[in-house]
């Protein structure tokens, strides 16, 4: 398992939740495994986590392992004022990320290890993960 | 069936920090907008607002002193919702459920922290957001409008001229919060970065103030002190799979509640974008007008920026001179209510920035929320 460098003490605005919908994503990253929400009934993918399937209506989900790569849908690069433990990171880029074969599937995340400022559009990267707290992983960029 | 119409609008003054409670300028503006259309608070039956309001219907009719209500709604998306207290407002006395309703937004800014600040995430996708940094409305905005700039072309001299045209207008508007403040293209250039790819000049004020709008039917307008503001056309959209603000999981983020709305608007008005004489485009952030200007039929796709840069949306020789005040980014930004009123000062020929003859005027709302927009007209 890859970890990211520091763990930024997040402010309120910024914590992940956990609930009963998102948990799995969370308890995989922690193992440095990249996981989405699947119908079990018509084997679907979605994202983000939530109850109901929109095609079947299901409500039985499965987390399969995808491949942790992907390229840059688009980025943003915050400037402050941001909250102070944000406000110390700067600059950093944070990043839509569409996933390799499955394009419909697209996560935010950190591009870390990288300067901001060599980003583009379409760039290959992977992923690298954060385990901030012992339920709560997340997922950050870096080129490949 | 008949038409609504506005008959009345107030506002309180545009400020950084007006030094006075958000339920304070709710009543004035609501007040004013009475007194404009010549109509007594007992004579209101109905109230639309936003479901951020601090001030709900039954305190402000404590306050300001209304008859019995018998229609009464909170409508959801803030930026993408003020045409849309307008349009349910039109949409009530129409059907009957009310004679004479009264819709407002007051802002007071300074009243606690920024939202973010304290802690607020806006909505169901921001867990998903929110721990990497994207913690305030601007950031989600910037994500996605890189992607739509690239995708269309639009170059940064082109996004500064919305900036830059908006804030000519205001100068001739004593009322904005940017009157008598120079912005030159050069000055956007240089302006700084507040989440990039947008500056500080991409992002609509921080304001304190109230504005407020009254409906009643087009008759009984007629009768009232103002030549009535026909609503000839209402329309809401969010689009399929849409979520706030990003809308990075749908199919097509690009495609956005705008295109929704659109799509309806000008057949229920009977009009074509062709028609519209004058335009008020919400710019919570300037990229969000180029969509709009796509979305509704001003622009063809990609054509937007090169529209804006040639002097499209300007009063003085622009095809569609577009946010007459100033706009959200240099008059103020109350959600949109601010640009209502002017939608309707140009039918009325009070603008500040007056196109002479205007007969169709264009009022939307934030292109990337819930959103709405309306067509105002002189008859």
């Amino acid at each position: 398992m890859t970890r990211a460098s520091g763990h930024p003490r997040r402010p309120a605005a910024a914590q992940p939740r956990i609930d009963d919908y998102g948990a799995p994503f969370h308890a995989a990253a922690t193992k440095g495994k990249l996981v989405v929400q699947r119908c079990a009934s018509c084997g679907r993918l979605r994202w983000t986590p939530r109850p109901m399937c929109p095609h079947c209506h299901s409500l039985s989900a499965d987390w399969p392992e995808v491949a942790p790569i992907g390229t840059v849908w688009s980025f943003c690069i915050p400037h402050p004022p941001l909250p102070p433990e944000f406000a110390e990171r700067v600059p950093f880029a944070v990043a839509l990320v569409a996933l390799a074969g499955h394009p419909e599937i697209r996560m935010i995340g950190d591009l870390i290890d990288v300067p901001p400022a060599t980003v583009k559009i379409g760039a290959a990267v992977r992923a690298v993960f954060e385990v901030p707290g012992d339920d709560v992983g997340l997922v950050h960029w870096t080129p490949r | 069936m008949g038409k609504a119409a506005i008959a009345g609008i107030g506002e309180t003054e545009f400020a950084r920090d007006i030094g006075r409670s958000e339920r304070v300028i709710a009543c004035e503006a609501v007040l004013a907008a009475l007194r404009d259309a010549g109509l007594e608070p007992a004579d209101v039956d109905g109230v639309v607002c936003m479901d951020l309001e601090h001030t709900d219907e039954t305190e402000l009719s404590r306050n300001v002193g209304f008859g019995d209500l018998s229609f009464f709604a909170k409508l959801p998306g803030g930026g993408g919702g003020a045409a849309a207290l307008v349009g349910l407002a039109a949409t009530a006395v129409v059907s009957g459920q009310a004679t004479t309703v009264v819709v407002y937004r007051a802002r007071n800014r300074s009243s606690g922290a920024r939202p973010w600040a304290a802690g607020t995430q806006f909505h169901e996708g921001a867990p998903w957001m929110a721990p990497y940094g994207l913690v305030r409305p601007v950031d989600e905005v910037a994500l996605w409008s890189r992607r739509y700039l690239h995708d269309r072309g639009v170059t940064r001299e082109q996004l500064g001229s919305v900036a830059v045209t908006f804030r000519e207008h205001a100068h001739a508007n004593p009322r904005a919060q940017m009157h008598g403040r120079a912005l030159s293209l050069d000055d956007y250039m240089n302006g700084r970065w507040i989440s990039e790819p947008l500056c500080l000049f991409d992002c609509s004020l921080e304001s304190d103030g109230a504005v407020a709008a009254v409906v009643t039917s087009a008759e009984r307008a007629a009768d009232l002190a103002h030549p009535p503001v026909v609503v000839r056309g209402f329309a809401q959209g969010i689009s399929r799979d849409y979520q706030p603000m990003l809308n990075g999981w749908a199919p097509d983020p690009l495609r956005q509640p705008s295109d929704v709305a659109a799509a309806e608007l000008w057949r229920r008005a009977g009009v074509g974008p062709g028609d519209v004489d004058v335009a008020q485009i919400y710019d919570g952030f300037s990229p969000m007008v180029l969509k709009a200007l796509e979305s509704y039929g001003f622009c063809r796709e990609r054509e937007a920026g090169a529209f804006a840069a040639a002097g499209g949306l300007r009063w003085s020789g622009g095809a569609l001179p577009t946010n007459t005040s100033g706009g959200g980014l240099s008059e103020a930004n109350i959600h949109g209510m601010n640009l209502v009123a002017e939608g309707v000062r140009q039918i009325r020929g009070t603008s500040t920035r007056q196109v002479s003859g205007a007969e169709v005027s264009f009022v939307s709302s934030a292109a990337m929320a819930q959103t709405s927009a309306l067509v105002l007209a002189s008859s």
